[in-house]
């Protein structure tokens, strides 16, 4: 009696372990983002070292990111010191969990080559960091979804917003500072708040 | 497998009827500017140094129907009221069509789409090779080479001053000098670069230092064009997630 009962689980396990198996396996290819995630946009960029990058590479840890150019001189060396300041007073126990990462509103002028410049001079050519650019399109995708206005003037160059964006793991913007230079307490506190 | 046997025939209708309106149903505009509301870049020799010229373009002669929309969220379910995300759009979002994405009033199959949020616009636009047009392009598509700018200015305000009725079939009005119709007097439009206009809630705190109400205004190209004064100002209060039964979209297209 025992042993058909032991059989009957046995059955019953495999019929209902198989179709589960082949479920999970399905939900592992497209994993679906939150709903208001970052990371369902699912646009192509390329990082300054050539490689192709997606938004949902940044799932897992907690992101800093912005939007930026390379020819823009005055705010925008400010925006990735900031980021830099966030990136410095992160907790030994937190060095390379947190990903940063920089997208470029110039989609012309800011090819790979220039975003690699960019990320040495800046000292922001490590592996927790991302300098990506992409086709107008898709830059204007990403400044729709976080609500970053921006226009290309005459000259090639941009008026734009001046916005760090803290993401959660799951791509869910958490916090966005606006104001540079002073108010990195804020955005320490909101990635202090995602550990675990 | 079934599915695809299904798929396949609705694929080669909507295919084919793409074609069709790519080629038919949009008009060419030359390059040109128009004088914008912000600036007044009027006595600018030099057409392509103009701050508002755009390239030769194609746009759709009217603005994008409920039952083109639906065909679009037949073969991109992913853009069915059910399953859009609410990244991409707000809960209005589709609010004449059923659960289903389908429409209750068949009399508004022809109606202007409405409900819709700049990244279906976007995606409808792009799943036929085409875009949304710039904010330039609409304008300067409006503006109409300055032919009737006087009677284009009191249409708009005619229709902003009376709250809508029913959504007429599109292209019932006659068409601009472009060919165009329905740019006014029916539905708002989506423009691909809406966030562009760097007005905050206080304009004195953007680069457009020319533009806030008072006695500032009078700096604006022509203070007497009170409809472009809302369109900007409407088109700043926009979150690319919102959708609004009084706003829809046409498509463009590059010319090269």
């Amino acid at each position: 009696m025992r042993k058909i009962t032991k059989f009957i689980w046995i059955m019953a396990f495999l019929a209902c372990a198989i179709p589960a198996v082949a479920h999970t396996h399905e939900e592992q290819a497209i994993p679906v983002p939150k709903s208001e995630s970052l990371f369902n946009l699912t646009d192509s960029w390329t990082t300054s070292n050539g490689k192709p990058f997606h938004l949902n590479e940044l799932s897992g840890n907690p992101s800093v990111i912005a939007m930026i150019y390379t020819s823009c001189k005055d705010i925008c060396p400010l925006i990735v010191e900031d980021m830099k300041k966030i990136e410095r007073r992160l907790p030994a126990a937190r060095a390379g969990k947190v990903n940063f990462a920089v997208f470029s509103f110039d989609s012309e002028r800011d090819t790979t080559k220039k975003l690699k410049e960019y990320a040495k001079s800046h000292g922001i050519d490590s592996l927790s960091w991302v300098v990506a650019n992409s086709k107008p399109e898709v830059v204007r995708r990403l400044a729709v979804v976080l609500g970053m206005k921006y226009k290309k003037t005459k000259t090639g160059d941009f008026e734009h917003g001046i916005a760090i964006y803290i993401l959660d793991e799951a791509g869910v913007v958490q916090y966005v500072q606006t104001n540079l230079g002073k108010n990195e307490e804020e955005a320490i506190l909101a990635l202090k708040h995602m550990e675990h | 497998m079934s599915n695809w046997v299904l798929l396949f025939p609705v694929l080669l209708i909507i295919g084919s009827s793409a074609l069709a309106e790519s080629v038919e149903d949009m008009a060419l505009l030359p390059a040109g500017g128009y004088t914008p509301l912000y600036s007044a870049n009027k006595n600018v020799e030099n057409l392509e140094k103009q701050a508002t010229y755009v390239e030769e373009f194609w746009l759709d002669k009217v603005p994008v129907t409920n039952r083109q929309f639906m065909s679009f969220v037949t073969v991109h379910p992913e853009w069915k009221k059910s399953q859009v995300r609410v990244i991409f759009a707000d809960s209005h979002y589709l609010q004449q069509l059923n659960e289903d994405s389908l429409i209750e009033d068949k009399s508004e199959l022809d109606s202007p789409v409405v409900s819709v949020s700049w990244f279906a616009a976007s995606a409808y636009c792009e799943a036929r090779e085409k875009r949304l047009p710039t904010t330039d392009e609409w304008e300067y598509a409006l503006a109409d080479d300055g032919r009737n700018n006087e009677k284009i200015q009191q249409q708009v305000l005619d229709w902003y001053a009376v709250p809508n009725e029913k959504l007429p079939n599109v292209g019932s009005k006659p068409a601009n000098g472009f060919g165009l119709s329905d740019l006014t007097g029916v539905v708002w439009e989506w423009t691909s670069d809406f966030n562009s206009f760097m007005a905050s809630s206080d304009p004195r705190d953007s680069g457009q230092k020319n533009l806030f109400c008072g006695g500032g205004s009078l700096n604006a190209s022509n203070p007497r064009d009170y409809a472009a004064f809302m369109r900007y100002s409407y088109r700043g209060s926009l979150q690319g997630a919102f959708t609004g039964k009084n706003l829809g979209f046409r498509c463009a297209k590059d010319a090269k």
